[in-house]
């Protein structure tokens, strides 16, 4: 029930005490996967064993998992720790950023629009918008995000140098966010990803933990700067991108006021809106496993450390140019719409508002809906019967003993009163 | 036959709003909006309807004690109308006037007042009628067609 209750978009019905996720509706957040219980909810895209089915294979971190382990633990411990585990190679990063916030900058300094450009990072901001702000999909960056430019750069001639199939080589990708996993399969912008798998942080977080422990000298394997690792938390980069006016936002319900208010002409003069879908950005993912607060600090502390000089050439950047942009127009989804056309969706709204003034408006959830509105909604889209709702019952019920006793308080013929 | 099938169309809502309540300032628009996404109305009309309501609703708030608004939905428009009870305006042509504005300092301060409200909602609507008695109210009738 807690995973209905916390849905920011109300995608979520019980029935017969499991969880139904209304695809039309969910954009991936992964809320759901933080509060149950149970951990019944999972966003399935591979585990660690899967990796042998690939004959070579690369890691490559979320800019969050340089985040993690505390301050005594360097990127370079991490890549370093990763190789110790079942990958033949791990790649740093911060390359990939430097390479997206240099070509992002680019894209801000031709960009020109009364609204905003919007970050395509978070692939649940993406799908929201998709569903219930189609009016800015024509805003959202056409700009492949890190982890496929990472992927890329991975794959690149790779499998020709090592003599093998390009199938057996595995990009895996390792992330804090369920919807990141999802895109891997799945991705938004491209036709095909350069990614091969995913796997959570926590997933196998005390597997590098225990590979760090033992590891030796260690390879200089992070060879970038600080300029980029700021993606994992919400505005950390903001500052770099020259761009008048940039705003981060946090949380999807603070995005949506965000964007209602943008919708309203309320918000101007803003060039760039980094929107991120969990509190605290990436560092607080459901799989992200250390404090998020902690993770901040770190990653403040990595960037004022490594710098933001990039240590990336310009020859390198062009080198990916190609692959970077977008081969995938986004579309709006069109799913706020209730019916076929004007006519049947007004028809609806009223069925269903009139069912709203019946109920007893306390969002009880019996129904397995998160609030009498959503309830009212299933029952005019045909998931729910009017009955459905335990105090509609009672009342049928009641209703139905009173005609009950009035059939038998009725006298027969033979025994009434001549009047 | 033909009142039915304009009858079938029409989809009516009212929301009140209090004048000087900026916490809750915008959700009519909000809710309008809202409505006319489930109804499937085009982006269009749907950006241009939220600019003008959430213009309307912010002059409520700013120079109104409170005020009312009507939807109406039929085939061909939009009709939507503010009526408030407040100061009103004393020069409806001279509020026209981009960047003319009798707003207070606090609501200046806040960053209205800007003197575009009602500019804004002539250039999102399609027709726009104000009316308006000192000291007791304005009303503003607007209309945006849905189809071309």
């Amino acid at each position: 029930m807690r995973c209905m209750r916390v849905c920011p978009t109300e995608a979520i019905r019980i029935r017969e005490g499991k969880a139904i996720i209304l695809e039309h509706r969910c954009i991936d957040c992964g809320d759901c996967i933080r509060v149950c219980p149970e951990q019944a909810i999972r966003s399935v895209v591979g585990s660690y064993e899967d990796l042998g089915k690939f004959k070579y294979t690369v890691a490559i971190p979320s800019p969050s998992l340089y985040a993690q382990f505390g301050m005594g633990i360097s990127p370079n411990h991490i890549l370093n720790g990763l190789k110790g585990l079942a990958f033949n190679e791990a790649y740093d990063i911060g390359r990939a950023c430097e390479i997206y916030i240099t070509v992002l900058k680019e894209y801000l300094r031709t960009y020109s629009d009364n609204k905003p450009l919007i970050s395509t990072l978070c692939p649940s901001v993406v799908r929201l918008i998709q569903n219930i702000f189609p009016d800015f999909v024509r805003n959202l960056l056409s700009l492949e995000a890190p982890r496929g430019i990472a992927g890329a750069e991975v794959k690149n001639g790779k499998a020709s140098k090592l003599g093998i199939n390009s199938k057996e080589v595995g990009a895996i990708y390792i992330t804090p966010c369920p919807a990141e996993m999802i895109a891997v399969n799945q991705p938004q912008c491209k036709s095909e990803s350069s990614l091969d798998g995913a796997l959570a942080i926590s997933d196998i977080y005390g597997l590098l933990i225990s590979s760090i422990r033992k590891l030796g000298p260690l390879e200089e394997l992070h060879l970038s700067s600080g300029l980029g690792i700021g993606l994992a938390i919400p505005g950390g980069c903001i500052m770099d991108l020259d761009a008048e006016n940039a705003l981060a936002v946090d949380g999807v319900r603070n995005i949506i006021k965000v964007l209602d208010d943008l919708e309203h002409g309320k918000i101007t003069n803003i060039k760039y809106l980094e929107l991120w879908a969990c509190p605290g950005g990436c560092v607080g993912g459901p799989f992200a496993v250390d404090n998020l607060y902690l993770t901040k600090i770190k990653v403040i502390k990595l960037i004022q450390s490594f710098g933001k000089k990039k240590k990336i050439s310009d020859e390198e950047v062009n080198s990916l140019r190609a692959y970077l942009s977008c081969d995938v127009e986004l579309h709006p989804h069109g799913s706020s719409t209730l019916g076929r056309d004007t006519v049947d969706a007004i028809k609806k709204i009223k069925q269903r508002d009139s069912i709203i003034e019946n109920l007893p408006k306390i969002d009880c959830g019996a129904c397995g809906a998160p609030t009498c509105k959503a309830f009212a909604e299933d029952v005019i889209q045909g998931r729910a019967e009017i009955l459905d709702c335990v105090f509609k019952l009672k009342d049928k019920v009641v209703e139905t003993l009173q005609d009950g006793l009035g059939w038998a308080r009725k006298t027969p013929l033979s025994f009434r009163k001549r009047t | 036959m033909a009142e039915q099938k304009h009858n079938e169309h029409l989809l009516e809502l009212a929301c009140p709003v209090e004048g000087g309540d900026f916490i809750h300032a915008g959700e009519v628009a909000s809710k309008i909006k809202k409505t006319l996404k489930e109804i499937g109305v085009s982006q269009e009309v749907v950006r241009r309807t939220a600019i003008a309501t959430y213009e309307a609703e912010m002059n409520v708030v700013c120079y109104a004690r409170r005020g009312k608004f009507y939807l109406t939905i039929t085939p061909d428009r939009l009709k939507i109308v503010v009526q408030d009870e407040g100061q009103g305006i004393e020069d409806i042509e001279l509020a026209m006037k981009e960047g003319y504005s009798t707003a207070s300092p606090q609501i200046r301060e806040m960053g209205f007042g800007a003197g575009m409200g009602l500019p804004n909602i002539k250039k999102n609507v399609d027709q726009l009628q104000i009316t308006s008695v000192v000291g007791e109210g304005t009303r503003l009738e607007m209309d945006i067609f849905t189809q071309c």
